[in-house]
């Protein structure tokens, strides 16, 4: 049954909202049949939550977890991981029999309902030490035992690495040895390291990627990208594909950034997206009334092409005839 | 035992026969039950086969089998690894029921005998995309069937890495969706890059490793003999936990041959310095030079040294004899305090934060006079043409439509 049956994600700020926006977005685009939930944190602005309850069924604020565990996200060198505990309370959504959760740095590119036929608690593996589960995507079913037998686990045990993924397989220990049917295929959480250390493996599955998980400390949202020239800005170093990349910002340009606006009005924001002024004058690329407003809302006027003010004369002028 | 088992392992190079000779001592000193066994290329030299006659139960000298797939070995940056396809002859061994191959860069760091009990193919995921098995340690069953259908594979499909990897990746294509009990655990397979990907699963899991694999374009044989030498340049891509591999293969690789009542003593010093898995506690007489760049070499330094590691076994004799068993878990635990603090002075990136967009203060409004609105408009022209265009303000887009509806109207 669809209606009891939900994708969810997290966003405990402003940036991994916009990657909510765009993974809410993808699974939508791709015709999923489930409901579509995010928790949110206190710190989610009031704009970033109205594209949200835009774009996903459920927008539910949940306390932030902070695991508090400096000494193993030191190791890890990633201190924001700490506030990944608020993941758990994904298992208090109990008006859903079965849920895949889903984090804010993955993209989806197909149809990934199927992963409702799976039990609890099924993941792929992770590439840094493939015995463990990456906790970026994984299906689990809602309970509010699980949830508190999770955080006692917490209390107890606290998390080898000092996020959620070390809580959760240290929780469902057995998973690398028990059930082959709970290791996802990689393809459902295609890690974006994976692309560049083993890339003869890439080239023969990751055409078959279904979902991409941006780990790592860059995420999509920390590049700045020229929607008319389909570049990337920023330190591209770590990456020898970029096309997944430049398809979340396709689709984050395209289809978030015009909520975002809607719901920032006349207040400024700052998108992510530049113009190449240079190019833009040489070109003039055709745009929809919609489009010339945008930009010129973003301070993007091409001011000294079609929107010159002789231009604008002349519409005056023909109206004033 | 009814049937016979058997370690395999494979050299193409006199290099790779250096690491042969540590799988081979290790596997001995770790008491395995089971034959070992070594497939040589008929271009390692004479001596470096001798040496391996000297501790494997047979050497096998087969062809050469290289994927010659160029492009393949490209996209893996390793064009050398064509010719682990002569691994494909381990298939051939038929006098063996069951065997457990070993690449020749790998250690074996406890009895692991245990890999008999999988059946073909079993193997342990590859790091790098882990819906693969990494090819560095697979249990099998020798079958000439196999063997043909295999080279069939090769011919049809060849291999999607150029590799032995790809290849095998493809003919047990079902290994990571049909039968957990095919999965070997990663401590058995345990690739050098996960030392420093994911690290605090390695502080977690990592002292579970019984097997070592030295994956990578740098191999231990590359790397000096030399514990002082951790600030240098070369090893400023590994961590302290890789170092500490690199020198167990290196005391492997020097540990001379035994008598058995010898060899408990040996052991027993082994054993030691693993459980401090330190190497600063380490400290070898006098520094050895980098390794010999032939196995003839090899062997001269070896005997050459006979005297210095003679010293070396008495001096950490006398190093273990003055340290209690509480006094070395204490110690070992300060180290790993240490690591912890060191970890903890990594300063953290800053959080990725937004700029701030750019605010233009709004343009203020007046009734003017006409020459002075005339000025004014003049004025706001060139404004506009200059750039400074007032647009979230004077010029927003909505002031303009409300102008063009005040007209059409």
């Amino acid at each position: 049954m669809a209606a009891d049956q939900a994708f969810v994600t997290l966003a405990t700020n402003d940036s991994y909202a916009r990657g909510a926006m765009v993974l809410g977005k993808s699974l939508k685009n791709h015709k999923t049949s489930k409901k579509l939930v995010v928790l949110i944190g206190p710190h989610v602005s009031d704009q970033s939550r109205a594209v949200l309850h835009n774009i996903y069924d459920e927008v539910r604020l949940v306390d932030v977890l902070d695991s508090g565990d400096a000494a193993h996200l030191a190791m890890m060198k990633r201190p924001d991981l700490g506030v990944t505990f608020t993941k758990l309370h994904c298992w208090t959504l109990t008006h859903y029999s079965k849920c895949v959760f889903m984090d804010a740095d993955t993209l989806v590119v197909s149809n990934i309902d199927e992963l409702f036929d799976r039990e609890e608690l099924s993941a792929a593996p992770d590439p840094g030490w493939p015995d463990c589960f990456n906790s970026g995507v994984f299906v689990f079913c809602p309970s509010n035992e699980t949830y508190g037998k999770l955080l006692q686990y917490c209390t107890q045990h606290g998390s080898f690495d000092g996020g959620d993924q070390g809580v959760l397989n240290g929780f469902f220990s057995d998973w690398a040895t028990a059930d082959i049917t709970k290791h996802l295929p990689f393809i459902y959480n295609m890690s974006s390291i994976a692309i560049y250390t083993y890339l003869p493996a890439f080239k023969q599955y990751g055409a078959n990627a279904k979902v991409v998980h941006f780990l790592g400390q860059m995420k999509p949202w920390s590049y700045t990208y020229n929607p008319s020239q389909r570049r990337l800005k920023g330190d591209m170093q770590g990456s020898l594909d970029p096309s997944f990349l430049l398809e979340w910002w396709a689709l984050y340009s395209g289809e978030v950034v015009p909520l975002l606006m809607g719901d920032y009005g006349d207040q400024p924001f700052y998108s992510g997206c530049e113009e190449d002024v240079a190019e833009s004058t040489h070109v003039q690329p055709i745009m929809s009334s919609a489009e010339r407003k945008q930009k010129w809302e973003q301070g993007q006027a091409d001011y000294m092409g079609i929107d010159s003010f002789d231009n604008i004369q002349k519409k005056l002028d023909v109206f004033l005839k | 035992m009814a049937e016979t088992q058997a370690f395999v392992t494979l050299a193409t190079t006199d290099a790779y026969s250096m690491g042969c000779i540590v799988v081979g001592k290790s596997l001995r000193r770790h008491g395995t039950s089971r034959k070992i066994v070594v497939m040589v290329s008929p271009n390692v030299s004479r001596s470096a086969r001798l040496a391996l006659e000297d501790i494997f139960d047979e050497v096998f000298v087969v062809d050469v089998l290289d994927s010659k797939d160029k492009a393949h070995l490209a996209w893996l940056g390793r064009p050398e690894l064509g010719v682990t396809f002569t691994k494909l002859h381990c298939w051939t061994l038929t006098q063996y029921s069951k065997c457990v191959f070993l690449d020749a860069d790998t250690l074996v760091l406890c009895n692991v005998d245990e890999l008999f009990e999988y059946e073909e193919l079993s193997a342990a995921p590859d790091p790098g995309w882990p819906d693969c098995f990494n090819t560095g340690v697979f249990v099998f069953r020798p079958s000439l069937n196999t063997h043909t259908q295999i080279l069939e594979h090769a011919a049809q499909h060849g291999s999607f890495d150029g590799g032995d990897q790809g290849l095998l990746n493809t003919f047990f294509n079902d290994w990571a969706v049909k039968d957990i009990r095919k999965h070997l655990p990663f401590v058995y397979n345990l690739t050098a890059s996960a030392v420093y990907t994911y690290l605090p699963a390695f502080q977690q899991y990592g002292h579970h490793a019984k097997i070592v694999h030295f994956l990578g374009g740098t191999k231990p044989w590359h790397l000096p003999y030399d514990p002082q030498a951790a600030n240098e340049s070369s090893f400023r891509d590994y961590s302290k936990n890789f170092e500490q591999f690199i020198n167990l293969w290196w005391v492997e690789y020097y540990s001379q041959r035994q008598t058995r009542a010898k060899m408990e003593d040996n052991n027993e010093e082994y054993k030691r310095l693993h459980s401090l898995q330190s190497a600063q506690q380490f400290v070898p007489p006098q520094t050895h030079h980098s390794p010999p760049q032939s196995q003839k070499k090899s062997i001269e330094a070896q005997h050459t040294e006979q005297t210095p590691l003679q010293d070396l076994s008495l001096d950490s004799l006398t190093i273990s004899s003055s340290k209690k068993p509480e006094e070395t878990n204490i110690l070992f635990d300060a180290l790993s305090a240490v690591e912890t603090e060191e970890a903890l002075v990594v300063s953290p990136s800053s959080e990725h934060t937004e700029p701030e967009a750019d605010e233009d203060s709004a343009g203020a409004t007046g009734e003017a006079a006409a020459a002075e609105a005339e000025q004014e408009d003049l004025q706001h022209r060139l404004m506009w043409e200059a750039g400074h265009i007032d647009y979230m303000g004077k010029d927003a887009f909505d002031n303009i439509k409300k102008k063009l509806d005040l007209f059409l109207d």
